[in-house]
């Protein structure tokens, strides 16, 4: 090999830059990163803080029922992406899921259980179409997914929990403020998804 | 030695594309670039100060009621903006909103709930477009979106927590002053784009 030939090689080497289509945090990546994706990735944040303020106004007995919708959602999103079907526009379609239970929480509408349930439901599937591992092995991809799970699970709990914390009339105007500007956010972001 | 070379320019070529990243609306990108985007118009901060004012000043459920319909309504100007629907006087909207909603506050008009979230709505028509055409090409979606409506909402709660001084007599008056201050900053708003 000439001299040449090993400059090229090592240019080659070293010129790609980390691919992190799935890494929000720098640095952060497998099963630990995709523990906290859903936390940093400022879709899914808007999405399961606005369904766990909604889920918050209903009786505390009746919750369990939509973080399993949520849990059985993501569950059916990894199982979509392990039959290694490609997500087009899971991004757009969270947003426009948020923009529906942001309206819904600044209004204060109730809407029907069953109704929150699918939308529970929905949010889940997204968010895991939305969560591809970029794992090489298979080994790595299901702990990667089990990471997402676990998160995504983890932080829509505590959104009900904390939510439901905030009883004061003050504390609900915060909420539903909040929701405004979730349902404000994603509007936008629709539309610049969608114009460029 | 030309047929070896040319390939593995090419192949350098390829692998030097920069990374492809999924999620462009991280919190550390566009989200900042919202965030401050709205800080840097003095008009749109005026009149965003002055929404929470006049809100705190009118008491509930116009607290709450104003920085709820204001955003919403915005985000709805700024998808005219964001689709290049055309609306001339955009800027002359928002000289307007600071002068009238500080006049409103300094002069602590009471109108019907209805009346106030129609004019405080009508208002976040022009901020949002205006906001909306100015968001920069590069800017990621999600995140540059929400820092702009957060910080537009913190804006509206800074104005919230001056005006509820106006619970105390001596409160009420520097409430009053800063909307004379803030419908002042909108006459030379105008005066500049006359």
């Amino acid at each position: 090999m000439t001299a040449f030939r090993r400059l090229i090689f090592f240019i080659a080497a070293i010129a790609p830059d980390m691919a992190e289509a799935h890494a929000p945090l720098g640095g952060v990546g497998g099963f630990a990163g995709s523990l906290l994706h859903p936390f940093f990735v400022p879709v899914h944040v808007m999405a399961i803080l606005g369904m766990g303020s909604l889920v918050a106004w209903l009786p505390t007995q009746g919750r369990a029922i939509f973080l399993i919708a949520f849990a059985l959602g993501l569950l059916a999103g990894s199982i979509t992406i392990a039959i290694e079907y490609t997500p087009i526009y899971a991004n757009e379609t969270l947003l426009a899921l948020s923009l529906i239970i942001g309206g819904a929480v600044a209004l204060a509408l109730s809407l029907p259980p069953f109704a929150m349930g699918l939308l529970a439901a929905a949010i889940g599937t997204v968010i895991a179409l939305d969560s591809p591992p970029d794992a090489i092995t298979v080994r790595e991809a299901i702990l990667m997914q089990l990471g997402m799970f676990i998160g995504a699970t983890a932080f829509f709990w505590g959104a009900i929990e904390a939510a439901s914390w905030l009883r004061r009339p003050w504390q609900q105007i915060g909420v539903r403020v909040l929701g405004s500007w979730i349902a404000a956010s994603a509007l936008l972001g629709l539309a610049l998804r969608f114009a460029r | 030695m030309r047929h070896g070379v040319i390939p593995f320019v090419v192949l350098v070529a390829l692998l030097a594309a920069v990374p492809a990243i999924a999620h462009t609306g991280t919190f550390g990108g566009g989200l900042w670039g919202g965030l401050v985007h709205p800080l840097f118009g003095l008009d749109h901060v005026a009149a965003m100060v002055a929404v929470g004012l006049w809100g705190a000043f009118l008491g509930a459920p116009a607290i709450f009621v104003l920085p709820i319909i204001f955003p919403l309504v915005m985000a709805g100007g700024g998808v005219l903006g964001i689709l290049g629907v055309p609306l001339p006087v955009a800027e002359i909207g928002i000289a307007v909103s600071a002068l009238a909603l500080g006049l409103m506050v300094a002069f602590a008009v009471r109108p019907p709930l209805i009346v106030a979230a129609a004019l405080v709505g009508g208002f976040a028509i022009f901020h949002g477009h205006t906001h909306g055409s100015e968001i920069p090409p590069g800017a990621s979606a999600v995140g540059y979106s929400l820092g702009f409506v957060v910080a537009t909402g913190l804006l509206h709660l800074a104005g919230i927590g001056f005006g509820l001084l106006a619970r105390w007599p001596s409160g009420a008056l520097a409430v009053r002053t800063a909307g004379a201050i803030i419908a002042f900053t909108g006459v030379v708003f105008l005066s500049r784009l006359a």
